[in-house]
């Protein structure tokens, strides 16, 4: 290292040591010692104690909540996420039309992602109320008799979804950023070829997209795991488990039953789990993502 | 200087001295004013005295211990209790003095609180739901020894509420307040529907018809009045003669014949009303703690209440005509009641424990719990207050819960250091019940199961 560099790097490090010290005591310190706790029976009032991986063994062998709260997560992993995808995708492929006042349009459908989840998680319980809520009146005039969403098992969980349905704004934009990024100059070549709206769409839109599919797929699946607001608030949990995602079960463990040892080993499985689908989509993610970098 | 006008101004100097500085502005000004009068040599003297006087006041006036008290009232009822404390113990009180705070609506902060060792000195945001936990935990503070000293007598107390500040043979909190539970009905709905309302059920048959000739549906069979559905296996369970949890052999009991039997019974009001239609129903009804308060605005014919109606009635619905009938069993021959409310405790980690335990013993003193009965409405803990001319007057449900608390089955929480994830455990299962997911028995058994795992990994770790 010449004296230049190091001059440069102690500078570095000077400036960028708020944010170091603030990354290492709020964030590596916490995530260390979740590790640590995952292997004690730890109730934040007495000391922990060590009990090496009977909080994993537990989980896994003999606690049926947790295998349902799991497969409500995948349940809208693989519904809910996909479905949040595609209309993101269509909401910001109409936005990305030359209408008349779209500013106003785009502002519009990206207000619900920026308003608080709690707020909003109160709303859609009213929406959904089974006689008054404005779902069910809606499906009346159609003389459908709307079931009882938030209130019955068999339901709870699409209305979830449906609620995060209207919360697709934030990825919606970021959509809309990269589709304006692809290049006019292809779809006018593809035109001359004679491609079609949905052609032109397939060989060019998408492709050209892809990486921001593949972002937003990467982040929902994150987002998806951690789901647990809404649910709080609007049914807690229930009716019988129906709802108790993952993150909600978590926060029961660790805030209501004075497990947070158990509830750190939910987090670091939470983690392992995240960080294999994470893997598994990267893996893939060669066969279908494409970058502009890459020679087409 | 004349010798009085001397004698004047010591006293006020001494005054000065007792009351500290910060208070005594217009003594001051009353110095001021007599020393105009006086000698040029005495006037320095005085004058050199009231500042070393007022050096001494100051660190006086720090010499009152502040403890920290957290509550869990909060509005106009946290106004109250605070005028209340003012008034009767930080005026009055030379050597503590109280700063309450509200955690009203964010009750974990208790528990981010132990977590980060900045525990109040007193804490009253701790429901009888929660004691056991917390005090299996060694989060509370035992006050036997308290008890002891300024001879508190358990038999001023309700014998069962008194039980309920127990865990494992200590005592860990006393309470300035609770609430009896019980079932109110329209009396104008009731004679509507042909039945006497001065004959309300006595068991759970009579209920259960009561229930059903109450509810009234719409042509297109959706529910417009609900009759009445008993909820809450953790009472009802009780209520049929069953046992939760057997405390001397340490066994979760969730399963016992008796509380599959309420389970049943719980499941047979599925019979004229359709889960899901009840449910639907349930979901739309308005706030309790509201104007909308379904049973105020005519939207139920039956609902539980505690005293609380009294307050309810008043400002919800004043036309309405309601009266109350304990909670039945199914023999009919015990009447029952549910009781509750928050606990005041001294945590842990409190620095001024002394001071914690004479606000606590204070505000659980006779006077101030006659007051808080009087502005809350609740049952006072102390069985000479509740049976105070002016708290009955005031309160007149109390007519009928007072025999409850005094021979009838009165039930609380369980005392056992998982009861908060037992009672989530026991409200899913029943859901799952009445949604026809599971049977009762095996619903119950698998809660059983769990809930006995949960123990005993807990006991077998307390012994570290």
């Amino acid at each position: 290292m010449t004296k230049l560099e190091k001059k440069e790097l102690m500078w570095g490090l000077f400036f960028t040591f708020p944010w170091l010290l603030g990354l290492i005591i709020f964030t590596a310190y916490p995530i260390i010692m979740s590790l640590y706790y995952s292997f004690t029976d730890y109730n934040i009032v007495q000391e922990p104690l060590w009990i090496g991986l009977d909080n994993y063994r537990r989980l896994i062998r003999l606690d049926p909540i947790f295998w349902k709260s799991l497969g409500n997560t995948f349940y809208m992993l693989c519904l809910g996420l996909p479905l949040s995808l595609i209309a993101g995708l269509l909401l910001a492929l109409l936005l990305n039309t030359n209408v008349k006042g779209m500013a106003i349009h785009r502002t519009i459908f990206y207000l619900p992602s920026i308003l608080p989840e709690v707020a909003t998680a109160i709303l859609w319980v009213w929406l959904f109320n089974p006689y008054y809520g404005l779902v069910n009146v809606i499906l009346s005039w159609f003389g459908i008799q709307g079931p009882g969403w938030l209130a019955d098992p068999a339901w709870a969980k699409p209305a979830i979804i449906l609620m995060g349905l209207w919360g697709v704004g934030g990825g919606m934009i970021i959509y809309l950023a990269s589709l304006q990024d692809v290049p006019k100059e292809l779809y006018e070549a593809a035109e001359l070829d004679g491609a079609r709206g949905w052609q032109k769409m397939v060989n060019i839109t998408l492709p050209m997209i892809s990486p921001v599919i593949f972002f937003n797929l990467i982040m929902g699946i994150i987002g998806t795991f951690q789901f647990s607001v809404q649910t709080f608030v609007a049914t807690g949990g229930g009716p019988a488990y129906s709802t108790m995602f993952y993150g909600l079960y978590l926060y029961y463990n660790a805030f209501q039953w004075w497990k947070m040892g158990y509830a750190s080993a939910m987090a670091w499985i939470l983690f392992l789990i995240t960080l294999a689908l994470t893997i598994l989509v990267f893996k893939t993610s060669a066969r279908w993502v494409y970058y502009h970098s890459e020679s087409r | 200087m004349k010798e009085g006008e001397k004698e004047e101004a010591l006293d006020i100097l001494c005054a000065v001295l007792e009351r500290g500085m910060m208070r005594s502005k217009d003594l001051y000004q009353k110095l001021i004013r007599r020393c105009s009068k006086m000698s040029k040599k005495f006037l320095t003297v005085i004058l050199l005295l009231t500042f070393i006087a007022s050096m001494f006041s100051v660190t006086t006036a720090y010499a009152k211990v502040k403890i920290t008290y957290w509550t869990g009232w909060g509005g106009s009822e946290l106004e109250d209790l605070k005028k209340i404390i003012d008034e009767g113990f930080n005026k009055k009180r030379t050597d503590i003095e109280v700063e309450t705070v509200t955690i009203f609506g964010a009750y974990e902060k208790l528990l981010t609180a132990i977590a980060g060792g900045t525990v109040p000195d007193v804490v009253s945001a701790v429901w009888d739901s929660q004691l056991a936990s917390l005090a299996a935990r060694d989060a509370l503070t035992p006050l036997d020894s308290y008890i002891k000293k300024d001879k508190i007598r358990s038999s001023d107390f309700w014998p069962r509420l008194w039980q309920s500040f127990q865990y494992d043979g200590k005592v860990y909190a006393l309470a300035a307040t609770t609430n009896c539970n019980f079932t109110a009905f329209n009396v104008d709905m009731v004679q509507a529907a042909g039945l006497n309302p001065k004959t309300p059920p006595k068991n759970t048959k009579e209920l259960y018809i009561w229930a059903e000739k109450l509810t009234k549906f719409d042509d297109r069979g959706n529910i417009q009045i609900l009759g009445y559905r008993p909820s809450g296996i953790s009472l009802w369970g009780r209520l049929f003669g069953g046992k939760l949890y057997d405390e001397k052999n340490k066994k979760v009991t969730a399963n016992d014949p008796k509380v599959v039997a309420a389970m049943e019974y719980l499941l047979s009001y599925n019979k004229f009303l359709d889960p899901t239609k009840y449910t639907a129903f349930t979901s739309a009804l308005g706030n309790y703690w509201s104007p909308e308060n379904p049973f105020f605005a005519g939207k139920m014919a039956m609902q539980d209440y505690g005293e609380w109606i009294v307050q309810f009635g008043k400002k919800y619905n004043p036309k309405l005509k309601y009266d109350i009938f304990p909670y039945v069993t199914p023999s009919g021959t015990r009447n029952s009641t549910q009781f509750g409310g928050s606990m005041f405790c001294i945590p842990t980690g409190s620095k001024n424990k002394d001071a914690a335990w004479e606000f606590i013993k204070w505000l659980t003193s006779p006077e101030p719990m006659k007051k808080l009965a009087i502005i809350f409405t609740n049952m006072p803990p102390r069985i000479a207050v509740a049976k105070d001319p002016e708290v009955l007057n005031a309160i007149p449900v109390l007519k009928l819960t007072i025999p409850l608390m005094e021979k009838g089955n009165a039930f609380t929480s369980v005392s056992m250091p998982v009861w908060e994830q037992y009672l989530t455990e026991l409200g899913a299962a029943e859901s799952m019940v009445i949604n026809g997911q599971k049977k009762p028995k095996e619903a119950l058994d698998e809660v059983t199961l769990r809930m006995q795992q949960e123990l005993d990994t807990f006991f077998s770790r307390q012994k570290r």
